[in-house]
């Protein structure tokens, strides 16, 4: 037994379940294949007892091969295209609007197909049968003779002439409001039931059925699975340069092709694939689909699906291709699989849901029909079938399963390898897309592939994956090749591509005969045909459009091979559904060190880049500037400090400085000479067969007449008045320019757009109230000024703080259990010590964060009175906007620091008047007299303008203090009444607080120190940063649950 | 129709947030009513969800084709997007914040073991859902920075952690996370064992480390024996586990978990619980019928497992005669797959059972085996083209092959035909005395 088809020795652990998959829809750009080891394997080495270690194997390693294109696109592998005349379906051809909205399910008013084209098209194309009865029995009403006829004829009689205009015209676009149209429309609801053989609504309902299976087919076609592109060496697996590439060609894509192709290594170290010459070309009767090889005993057979026939062909060492036989299915085929055992064996799948052994000697024999599916009905009627390692067991599968099936005795003899479930972790509407054998790899293993997953199974451990990867790919991989590794000792590798978006994505894994597989490196995705658009030079916009419609057709096979001789070098090759083939070559970054290293950071390879650059450049290399990053701002790796969580000012510095040390992305973005040169003859081949007349048809109108100008020389005398504007008139019609540039005209001043204005500028009431009527809140100011909505706010606030206290005693307990967690490692306890606290204290993270000039002033002397003047600043403006704002969100959303929430205070002059009115209804509750409202505006006016301007000696202030202490007795005095109010419980631990603070400015502090942790009671959360707060904090909820 | 199409279309329009967005608007168009009440549902793009998603795509692409930097700067901006209200995409840009912002990490040049730290530690708590999923992923991390304790501490966070109720999802995390708890104690238990073997049986003075190497014992021996019990692919647990049971001597323990892992319900047929159960056994002497039984077992899992030679020679030392017939299905089921093709020891063992079944008269178990292989092996083994290769690989070989296929197909086969003339260039005596062997006793001729 080979080492290479081994077991693991230890498998990663997992839950096993059986049961249907998840019911919750994955997100639609998935992320899952990024940041995760999945789970880790702790293997016991050592060869002495006293050795032995735990050594850990990670299910997905961070680290693989590095690959580097030697192109940055893929480029045109033979230059003279077999053009594709018949333009590929488009979504434009079906649908309305070019765009499908998302109801494609449903059948709602939404999904407009463009379907009145194609019933046109069917009346026109197909008159006979439209209209062959009528036209039969209105015969004698035409005619279509040259003498004139009578007045009785003339009555009901058409002439040729009315014919043969209306025919003329109906090759023209009309326009729809002519009066000609509205006749027609009117005669057509008239006869509508009589002139037309099938009636328009049953065809409609036919063609509308049509046109959507047109439509799913665009997005993904399953009959191309496998894909037509085949690559194997022409003489025996050793060493050969020459290869045999067996491809479709010609527009039916129904030649089938075996070409000679030679992969040569240049000294500058870029393998380039050369073509050699054509093998044989055989036409076959339909689509080429599918072609699959294998290589058995010294010879190849290449086994061919189109929809309704099957063939097989074999290539001897002679390199001479034959074919062997051919067979015809009644059902569409879905899957053809050549034998790596057995000489002249195949499977063929169809959509009957049969599979047959063909065996070119004895014939076709079925294996086994399933009419349903596996294993839940998915109504669907793809079917595929591969070998396994026993040569008389295979794998049948569908879009729910996969079986193992003996072919002696397959009524008994099957097995579940995989299915749509638990099992295998997979999601809601997962479906199996592709499966293959991969023989050279491990004969036992199979890659399955799902639109979100790649699996690899083990037929000997059925069921559960030995590994898993979300390959992220945006339509469903349905060609794969598989590269193995062990012939040049590197990890093996898994290359998926998809049809309509044309991605190529590279998966690696180790080989797993020791430990079991680990998945190295994320996905790596390979630049699509498409790409190439950016190198294509400057095209009409019509040719453009040629071009582009050709690079972006779907893609129908993918096949690649290592450099025989050089293991580094990687040849991938693309075939589009037109017929084109891309190829690019692909080198491996040998040095350790640049691992995970983007190119440029390693100062060798740098430096190698410049130089290749440079030749390039010096051999006239185009380079596309849409993507030259020259100027590309520097990068930093530490977006996770830029979360909306608090930043301390040291690890800003670190940050900047990162920044600093990281380099520009430097990528190679130019395409050699020789590329480029095959990419441009290319494009000029493809043009030169593909341009059609395109241009639409219109009914031509003749201006010739209309733009002529009057011959002056006439009139001269007459319009002497103006000659220099005649003359400029007369030569921007000959130049065919606008008249604007040639008469000279004055040009226009620019008016500059009026400043901003600020409306808490003016003071009075009409201002005011224009202000607020201004933003829709007349009516609001209108019963702010007379008080006619007082009860009501009073009532909604006591509401809303009973609630928020509820809420609130609800909470607590669980939070203890959440915070558990705020310790962070202690061994990078030194470096965080700023950080530590944050996952306790800020944890309400993106909470109104400490603005930086007040916290720069506090961290040593936290008892300063003006931080915490400034704390219960901000602190009463949460009172009093508290009554609109959720305070639940606002630590989330609204990033408050003192200072910023203090100027939005004084431009925002509703704002006041509404914090005014909040007081007010303060001041109802607790009967205070209504005549100290002004008197707490104006000082609040006073002390946000003060607050505005930290200074970094806030003692400097005192003058200040009695204007705030008397706002803050009032304010505290409110609070504490209707805290008493609301929540009487509350209110004892208060004074153990207070009596904990020590202040040097006993008198005034304490009480607004008490004052700043007063609106606790209320529930609403004050803006940290500063370590007193913190402390009275603990016993506040946080994080906002 | 295949309804994978709609699967597909869906995933193909992958207009990403907006498509999200106007998910509740499709749902209420199917309801024909609420649809016509409302005829412009679908809701307008906000600009922060277009911003957003453009650089999504952008950074998607740029992490899909290695460039890290570039995503990093991606990365910068799409954080913006946590700004977001709407809970629903939260929950998914959280998740992708994290899954991206991870990959970024690992390898981004300057990214350092901080820098993860911190980041693993706000993507803990900005999604409570997923605590125990990226709790467990950080101490992957630090083990993969050999920072064992850091890991242990993680895990010991994660396990005491407590928030509403738990989900299925969560409930197996926790489970997972106890049991990689209990490898980390494993671990630190190996290194300690390591000492006091260096140091010595005889030195028990040091009753202390002892006693904590005993802690660490139960308290990963209680992590696994939790887990073991659940449905599942155990094997790193398993093997140390019984590693641990070993060390004390805990022989019947091990042998139950041993047994309870390769046949308790619910498991999934893993072959290496099978061959775990059978090391173990030869390895404390077993009873050699209790190693026929389990590797009886593996047989019907695995017919092609390297332990079926082992298992033919168990068998051949029990008895000469009672257990050849399934000895040599044995040998035939190996000879299937197609890896052990051209594994000489096992077409030689065949050729010794088939001559000693013939000798003891029993030529009717060759033709049941062959019965089921007649329409494939020539093709299979026996083809002209395998003929010459193998005389050119090793004459010997091709001459016991050639035997066998000799007994099997008789003397006229077209592999016995070549290897006999090209044999009888090089070495014409064996060649005469094989042509003579398969004369006397060919079961294709008897019959």
């Amino acid at each position: 037994m080979h080492k290479r088809h081994a077991f693991p020795a230890a498998l990663y652990p997992r839950f096993f379940a059986d049961g249907p998959p998840s019911t919750q829809k994955p997100p639609n750009l998935s992320t899952e294949g990024w940041g995760e080891y999945g789970q880790v394997l702790g293997v016991l080495h050592g060869e002495r007892k006293e050795e032995l270690r735990l050594q850990y194997h990670f299910q997905h390693c961070a680290d693989g091969e590095i690959w580097k294109p030697e192109e940055p696109v893929p480029v045109p592998l033979f230059s003279t295209c077999s053009a594709c005349r018949i333009p590929p379906l488009t979504l434009q051809d079906i649908t309305y609007r070019g765009q499908l909205s998302r109801s494609v399910r449903g059948s709602g008013p939404k999904e407009i197909l463009d379907f009145t084209k194609h019933m046109e098209a069917f009346y026109l194309e197909n008159f006979n049968d439209a209209f062959g009865c009528m036209s039969s029995l209105l015969e004698e009403n035409f005619y279509f003779g040259y003498e004139k006829l009578n007045y009785n004829q003339r009555k009901n009689t058409i002439g040729h002439k009315v014919t043969n205009t209306f025919l003329d015209n109906i090759n023209f676009k009309k326009c729809p409001f002519q009066r000609s149209c509205k006749r027609a429309r009117l005669q057509s609801y008239l006869f509508k039931e009589v002139i037309y053989d099938i009636p328009p609504v049953l065809l409609a309902e036919h063609l509308h059925e049509e046109l959507r299976a047109e439509k799913y087919k665009i997005f993904f076609n399953s009959v191309a699975t496998g894909g037509a592109l085949e690559l194997f060496p022409l003489q025996n697996k050793s060493k050969t340069l020459e290869c045999c590439l067996v491809y479709p060609s010609r527009s039916a894509m129904n030649k089938l092709n075996f070409h000679k192709v030679k992969l040569l290594s240049c000294n500058s170290g870029a393998p380039q694939l050369k073509v050699l010459e054509k093998l044989a070309l055989f036409e076959l009767n339909g689509t080429i689909r599918q072609i699959n090889v294998a290589d058995v005993e010294d010879q190849v057979y290449v086994g061919v699906r189109s929809d309704y026939l099957c063939g097989a062909w074999k290539v001897n060492r002679k390199q001479k291709p034959e074919p062997l036989q051919t067979i015809q299915m009644e059902n569409p085929a879905t899957c053809i699989s050549v034998s790596p055992y057995l000489p002249g064996e195949l499977l063929v799948a169809n959509e009957s849901g049969a599979v047959y052994l063909w065996n070119l000697k004895t014939g076709l024999s079925m294996i086994r029909c399933e009419t349903e599916n596996l294993y839940f009905n998915a109504q669907s009627s793809w079917r595929w079938c591969d070998f396994t390692a026993h040569p008389r067991v295979i794998t049948y599968a569908d879009r729910t399963g996969i079986d193992l099936t003996d072919i002696r005795s397959p009524s008994n003899q099957t097995q579940k390898m995989f299915s749509i479930g638990q099992t295998a972790d997979c999601k809601k509407g997962e479906r199996v897309v592709l499966l293959k054998h991969l023989n050279d790899v491990n004969a036992y293993q199979h890659l399955v592939t799902s639109q979100y997953s790649a699996y690899i199974m083990d037929e000997r451990f059925p069921c559960v994956p030995l590994l898993k990867w979300e390959h992220m790919m945006k339509s469903p991989p349905i060609f794969s090749r598989i590269l193995s590794g062990d012939s040049c000792k590197t990890s093996n590798k898994i290359l998926l591509g998809t049809q309509r978006s044309q991605e190529v994505l590279m998966l690696q894994y180790s080989d797993g005969t020791q430990m079991a597989y680990e998945a190295l490196g994320p996905p790596l995705q390979f630049p699509a045909r498409s790409d190439c658009s950016r190198f294509v030079p400057f095209h009409l916009p019509h040719e453009k459009e040629v071009l582009f419609e050709r690079l972006l057709s779907p893609g129908a096979g993918l096949a690649a091979m290592y450099h025989p001789h050089q293991a580094n070098a990687l040849c991938v090759i693309q075939l589009a559904e037109t017929g084109d083939i891309f190829y690019q070559t692909w080198s491996r970054q040998e040095s350790s060190s640049s691992m995970a290293r983007p190119r440029g950071t390693d100062a060798s390879s740098s430096e190698k880049d410049h130089r290749q650059e440079k030749e390039r450049e010096d051999n006239g290399v185009f380079v596309s500037s849409s993507t030259s990053h020259g100027d590309a701002p520097k990068a930093a790796c530490t977006f996770g400090d830029m979360t909306p969580m608090n930043l301390t000012s040291n690890q800003n510095t670190n940050v900047t400085k990162r920044c600093e040390d990281s380099t520009p992305l430097t990528e190679s973005v130019g395409l050699s000479k020789k590329a480029l040169a095959k990419l441009v003859k290319w494009n000029s081949n493809v043009l030169q067969k593909q341009i059609v007349k395109r241009q639409e048809k219109f009914c031509k109108v003749k201006n010739k007449a209309t733009l002529a100008l009057p011959k002056i020389a006439d009139t001269a005398t007459n319009h002497s008045l103006y000659p220099n504007i005649r003359q400029n008139m007369r030569v921007a019609m000959e130049e065919k320019k606008t008249l604007s540039t040639c008469l000279e005209l004055p040009s226009l001043d620019v008016v500059d757009i009026p400043g901003h204005i600020d409306p808490s500028n003016w003071k009075d009431d009409l201002s005011k109230r224009l202000t607020a009527s201004w933003d829709g809140k007349w009516s609001s100011w209108w019963e702010n000024k007379l008080g006619l909505n007082r009860k009501q706010k009073i009532e909604a606030l006591r509401k809303k703080r009973r609630l928020q206290k509820l809420a609130r005693g609800h909470r607590s307990p669980g939070l203890s259990g959440s915070f558990t967690s705020s310790v962070t490692y202690q061994s990078d306890l030194t470096d965080f010590s700023d950080l530590s606290g944050w996952s306790s204290t800020d944890s309400n993270f993106g909470g109104s964060r400490c603005s930086s000039p007040v916290s720069d002033i506090e961290t040593d002397s936290h008892k300063e009175p003006s931080v915490i003047v400034a704390e219960s600043n901000t602190d009463m403006e949460n009172v009093h906007l508290g009554e609109e704002q959720d305070h639940e969100c606002v630590p989330i959303l609204v990033t408050a620091s003192s200072v910023s929430s203090t100027s939005q205070y004084s431009a925002m002059p509703n704002l006041l008047q509404k914090s005014a009115d909040s007081v007010s209804t303060f001041s109802s509750v607790d009967s205070l007299a209504p005549n100290r409202i002004p008197t707490l505006s104006a000082s609040k006016d006073k002390r946000s303008a003060v607050i505005g301007h930290p200074s970094p000696n806030p003692r400097l202030h005192s003058p200040r203090k009695s204007l705030t202490q008397n706002s803050h007795q009032l304010q505290k005095k409110v609070n504490q009444d209707l805290a008493s109010l609301l929540i009487a419980q509350d209110s004892t631990p208060e004074p153990d607080l207070e009596d904990n603070w020590s202040f040097p400015l006993a008198s005034s502090t304490q009480k607004s120190s008490q004052f700043s942790a007063s609106p606790s009671l209320l529930g609403l959360p004050l803006s940290q940063g500063s370590v007193t707060v913190s402390q009275l904090k603990k016993k506040r909820p946080r994080m906002g649950f | 129709m295949d309804d994978i199409s709609n699967e597909f279309t869906i995933i193909d329009e992958g207009t990403d947030e907006g498509a999200d967005d106007s998910e509740d608007a499709h749902s209420a168009s199917s309801f024909n009513v609420s649809s016509l009440r409302r005829p412009t549902r679908k809701k307008r793009e906000t600009d922060i969800r277009k911003t957003t998603r453009t650089c999504l795509d952008e950074l998607h692409d740029a992490l899909l084709r290695h460039q890290w930097t570039k995503a990093a700067e991606f990365m910068q901006n799409y954080i913006q997007v946590l700004e977001d209200s709407c809970s629903q995409q939260k929950m998914h840009s959280l998740q992708r914040v994290w899954r991206m912002g991870a990959e970024i990490l690992r390898h981004h040049p300057d990214a350092t073991v901080e820098d993860f730290n911190s980041f693993y530690d706000r993507m803990k708590h900005l999604q409570m859902s997923n605590y125990l999923k990226v709790s467990l992923e950080h101490a992957f991390y630090l083990i993969s920075k050999d920072k064992i304790d850091d890991a242990k501490r993680q895990l010991s966070l994660a396990e005491s952690w407590r928030y509403g109720k738990f989900s299925a999802s969560q409930e197996k995390i926790t489970k997972l996370i106890q049991a990689y708890h209990g490898l980390l104690d494993f671990s630190i238990w190996i290194t300690k064992r390591n000492q006091l073997v260096e140091n010595g049986s005889h030195d028990f003075a040091d009753a202390a480390s002892d006693q904590e190497m005993h802690t660490y014992f139960r308290q990963a021996s209680s992590k696994f024996h939790e887990v073991i019990k659940q449905p599942g692919v155990w094997d790193p647990f398993v093997l140390c586990f019984v590693k641990l049971l070993e060390f004390y001597d805990d022989y019947n323990v091990a042998v139950q978990v041993l047994n309870n892992y390769a046949y308790a319900d619910g498991f999934p047929a893993n072959p290496n619980a099978q061959i775990y159960l059978y090391k173990f056994l030869k390895k404390n002497n077993a009873d050699v019928k209790k190693l026929v039984k389990v590797l009886r077992v593996l047989h019907i899992l695995v017919p092609s497992h390297k332990l079926m030679l082992k298992f033919c020679s168990l068998l051949d030392g029990l008895d000469k005669t009672k257990y050849q017939q399934e000895s040599l299905k044995i040998l035939f089921d190996l000879l299937d797959y197609s890896d052990w093709k051209d594994y000489h020891k096992v077409w030689k063992r065949l050729e010794k059972k088939i001559s000693l079944v013939i000798k003891l008269g029993y030529s009717e178990w060759i033709k049941e085996q062959w019965e089921s292989r007649k329409d494939w092996w020539p093709a299979f083994h026996f083809s002209t083209y395998q003929a010459k290769r193998n005389v050119s690989d090793n004459l010997n070989f091709a001459c016991r092959k050639a035997t066998i296929a000799g007994f099997l197909l008789s003397k006229k086969c077209r592999y016995f035909k070549v290897v006999y003339k090209e044999g009888m260039k090089a070495n014409p005596k064996l060649m005469k005395k094989m042509k003579k062997r398969i004369e006397k006793s060919s079961i294709a001729s008897q019959s």
